[in-house]
């Protein structure tokens, strides 16, 4: 059966990817909205694999841009750019993992890994669900990375390379499980030890009659091995470092202990004496791993160390002697001739050569306004070009472009010295040693007077009762839970000490563009003569053929099916000619319809003008929006904070900020990144913790300088540069719970530590005493454990409820 | 009391037997993506349902 197009009356859902159109192309019965659709269903039934459309509905990526993708990944055919790509390469058999963003649904995951049966070549694929990571493996004879790069895009899962892919040190560490292996070990001695153990603590004093006891002791002996010489490792490993920085971490105590219980039930056992501590030893170890699994949870869609070269392109195309070759990105030299397709990201900074430039420079700014720009004008690396292909004379290396080089000397400056814990419970873990030793010193004192032979057994047990193992636990367990709780509010911090950090807060500074306005959904209004329902799907369908930002909006806000357009013509950054049936639609700049003389908009914001058949209609008004709720939020924030807004456009929105922050905030307009960079810098050497929000590589370095940098994104795959935390957009007004969070959280450690010392003074009543048998330290501490645990799952999850957040 | 000890040594390899099983399926990386498994599991291979087809 061929397909055959027809219009219809009523809008169909495409049967690939879910568009509603009235536009329809029918192939066996099925609706569709473009060939592109319908080419993935074919190739897919002619390969028995429409079992994709039984999974989800709709499931399909809607096909744009099927031309020129050939040209998009010529660099894979470069030998040395390959060489970085391969994971595995042996012979003919080679192994890649593919980035493919668009995953996203069980449909994708079928598609994807019977892509063997599609492209002749392929032995294997396997998806990585959570990392969006297709790693395939096929014959370098019979088929080529450049090949499945173009059955993938053709699929609508195009390919993402970045530069970082390439970048010498930054090939990926495949992700360790080693601490998982460490928990299941600890976990299988500490069970069987206790197991063990048992027959000691209920034989209440009977004698060993039937001569079990050594053979028990012997196994848990055994069992013990493996707990200190591979699952407490970790500890071994931490410790040491912060001996060689001579820094006091929790972990030296937390070692010292281990050592001690060690040693004393190793000489019990020996000695016969008694049954040793093995089983506290392996419960503790045990727990703390659990802590601090629990708390170094990392978000496998996230990188925090993100930097410019994840964003850039691999390569470049460069212009020679008449003819286009692929160039890797780091080879590009001075006056090279680029050339810039539509949709690529200029990689260096250039002087714009040939060619009408739109360039968005969104990633750069905030700004989602696109740039127009003519031969012979300045072109900054970061920014897109949207339309058709131009030529850029490169004036610049990658490494010494604006961007970049703004980039790279912040690295420099900002050598911060990695932290592991907060001051306070540095101090916390202090004090606790301290008070420990003199502790076990004033009972060594007390015994030797009294009783001499009891020393050994008094200090022991008090520095192996009271090891710092529950402070440690508090910490991890609570910082753990906040964090999965934030998290599962949109705020993604980078690790535990930067939650704390927000307690030191005392400055926040706002940045305008794309941090507190939206680059997305500006607020339209459209004037002029009315529309009929007609002219508007006419004017939807119009936009809809554009890749403008602004063109996408109006479409998205007119919100109308598809109606097919017969001819278009594209004027990059200038608008955009249509025929449909019968009329011909225009929508663009004033300039472009020649209307500049007769219109006059005092506004501000982005004019699209319309034009139907040869008539102005009216324009349409994009502004960009203010995120909603913001006053709730400056409100609560301005009592706690001093609040600075930095503005790299002009003054022009004052009024619309004014309605938003109260009187008393700073508003600083005109602000270039590097004068950003050193308002926050100033701040901060003037004892101030600044909290910077920001968004773009134009703030990076402001999110740098910041005590507290936290990156404002719409998208969690997106660049964040430099930043301690990383919020959702949509999330800004929760701001002030947040904050609130990060003191609960301290309130609950301190509780929580108050819960552990009243175990532990219990424990050392009977410690000194010099009576602490293994049962009883067998049953303070899993209780103590337990006991926090608990305390800070529940005091988690009732603060967030206290503060109306996602549990 | 020899069958205690029988007992024990046999409660520790059923119990290693497990931690055996855990320690292969977290190097083989099955704890790794927990998502895409549980979609694959759903996914019905097709070929063999065929071949079965035709056998009837």
């Amino acid at each position: 059966m061929k397909e055959k197009v027809e219009m219809s009356n009523e809008v169909v859902v495409c049967y690939h990817c879910g568009a509603r159109t009235k536009h329809v192309i029918v192939f066996e019965s099925l609706d569709f909205c473009c060939n592109g659709c319908l080419s993935v269903y074919q190739i897919l039934e002619k390969n028995n694999l429409c079992q994709y459309y039984n999974f989800n509905e709709t499931p399909g990526q809607t096909i744009e841009n099927i031309e020129n993708i050939d040209s998009k990944f010529g660099f894979l055919d470069d030998e040395n750019v390959l060489q970085k790509i391969y994971t595995f390469k042996q012979g003919t058999q080679a192994h890649i993992a593919f980035y493919l963003p668009q995953v996203h649904c069980s449909s994708c995951l079928y598609l994807l890994e019977n892509l063997y049966k599609l492209h002749f070549g392929v032995n294997s694929a396997k998806l990585n669900f959570s990392k969006k990571e297709l790693i395939v493996a096929f014959d370098t004879d019979v088929t080529s990375a450049r090949k499945i790069a173009n059955v993938l895009t053709k699929l609508g899962y195009e390919p993402y390379f970045s530069l970082s892919d390439i970048g010498g040190k930054l090939i990926k560490p495949k992700l360790s499980n080693t601490r998982l292996l460490r928990l299941g070990v600890s976990g299988f001695c500490f069970g069987n030890i206790m197991l063990l153990s048992f027959p000691e603590y209920f034989s209440w004093g009977v004698t060993d009659v039937d001569g079990l006891k050594p053979f028990f002791q012997f196994v848990i002996l055994v069992l013990i091995v493996p707990v200190m010489t591979f699952s407490a490792v970790e500890f071994y490993k931490l410790a040491w470092g912060g001996l060689k920085e001579k820094y006091l971490n929790i972990d030296l105590p937390i070692v010292i202990a281990m050592f001690i219980a060690f040693g004393r039930s190793l000489y019990e056992v020996i000695s016969h004496t008694g049954p040793g501590y093995f089983d506290s030893l392996s419960g503790i170890v045990f727990f703390m791993l659990l802590g601090r699994m629990l708390q170094d949870k990392t978000y496998q869609k996230i990188t925090f160390d993100r930097d410019y070269t994840s964003y850039f392109p691999i390569s470049a195309t460069v212009f020679k002697q008449g003819k286009e070759f692929s160039v890797q990105l780091p080879d590009v030299e001075v006056n090279d001739e680029l050339i810039i397709h539509d949709q690529e990201i200029i990689p260096v900074d250039g002087l714009l050569a040939e060619g009408e430039a739109c360039i968005d420079y969104s990633f750069v700014t905030g700004e989602s306004d696109p740039v127009k720009l003519n031969a012979g004008s300045w072109v900054y690396a970061g920014g897109r070009q949207l339309g058709s292909s131009v030529r850029v004379l490169a004036q610049k290396t990658v490494s010494q472009s604006y961007l970049v080089s703004l980039w790279n000397q912040q690295q420099k400056d900002g050598g911060e010295s990695t932290q592991l814990e907060s001051n306070y419970i540095q101090k916390a873990s202090q004090y606790f040693t301290l008070g420990l030793f003199t502790l076990a010193t004033l009972a060594a004192i007390y015994w030797g007077y009294t009783d001499s032979s009891k020393i050994w057994n008094a200090v022991t047990a008090v520095l192996l009762v009271a090891c710092p193992c529950a402070l440690l636990l508090c910490v991890t367990f609570t910082h753990g839970h906040f964090l999965s709780l934030l998290a599962k509010n949109g705020f993604y911090l980078k690790g535990p000490m930067s939650l704390d950090k927000m307690n030191t807060i005392k400055h926040i500074v706002f940045d305008k563009t794309g941090t507190l306005t939206q680059s997305k959904n500006p607020s339209i209004v459209y004037e002029g003569q009315k529309l009929t329902s007609d002219e508007l799907d006419l004017v939807a369908a119009i936009a809809n053929e554009s890749i403008h930002p602004h063109a996408r909006e109006i479409s998205k806000f007119l919100d109308r099916a598809k109606l097919g357009v017969a001819e278009v013509m594209n004027f990059p950054g200038q608008g955009i000619k249509g025929i449909i049936g019968n009329h011909v639609v225009e929508l663009g700049s004033k300039e472009f319809l020649q209307i500049a003389n007769q219109l006059e908009v005092t506004e501000k914001g982005s004019l699209i003008c319309v034009k139907i058949d040869g008539k102005f209609k009216g324009y349409f008004l994009l502004k960009s929006a203010l995120r909603p709720n913001l006053m709730l939020l400056m409100q609560e924030l301005e009592s706690q904070f001093k609040l600075t807004v930095l503005s790299g456009d002009n003054n022009s929105e004052k009024s619309l900020l004014k309605g938003v922050f109260p009187n008393n905030t700073n508003m600083i307009f005109n602000q270039k990144p590097l004068d950003k960079r050193d308002f926050v810098a100033t701040l901060e050497s003037a004892d101030c913790a600044t909290m910077m929000v920001g968004d773009g590589l134009n703030d990076a370095g402001a999110l740098m300088s910041s005590s507290f940098g936290l990156a404002i994104t719409d998208d969690v795959s997106y660049f964040s540069p430099g930043s301690d935390a990383i919020l959702l957009g949509d999330q800004l007004p929760q701001l002030g719970a947040f904050f609130k969070m990060s003191q609960k959280m301290r309130k609950i450690i301190w509780w929580s530590f108050a819960i552990s010392i009243a175990y532990n003074v219990v424990g050392l009543f009977f410690a000194v005493r010099a009576e602490l048998n293994p049962m009883i330290a067998a049953i303070l501490m899993p209780a103590s454990s337990i006991t926090i645990v608990l305390f800070t799952w529940i005091a988690s999850i009732i603060s967030a409820k206290m503060l109306k957040l996602k549990i | 009391m020899s069958v205690v000890i029988v007992l024990m040594v046999l409660s520790i390899l059923v119990a290693g037997s497990f931690l055996v099983a855990f320690l292969w399926s977290a190097k083989t990386g099955q704890f790794d993506d927990p998502d895409a498994d549980a979609f694959r599991i759903l996914i019905e291979d097709v070929q063999e349902k065929e071949i079965k087809n035709q056998i009837k």
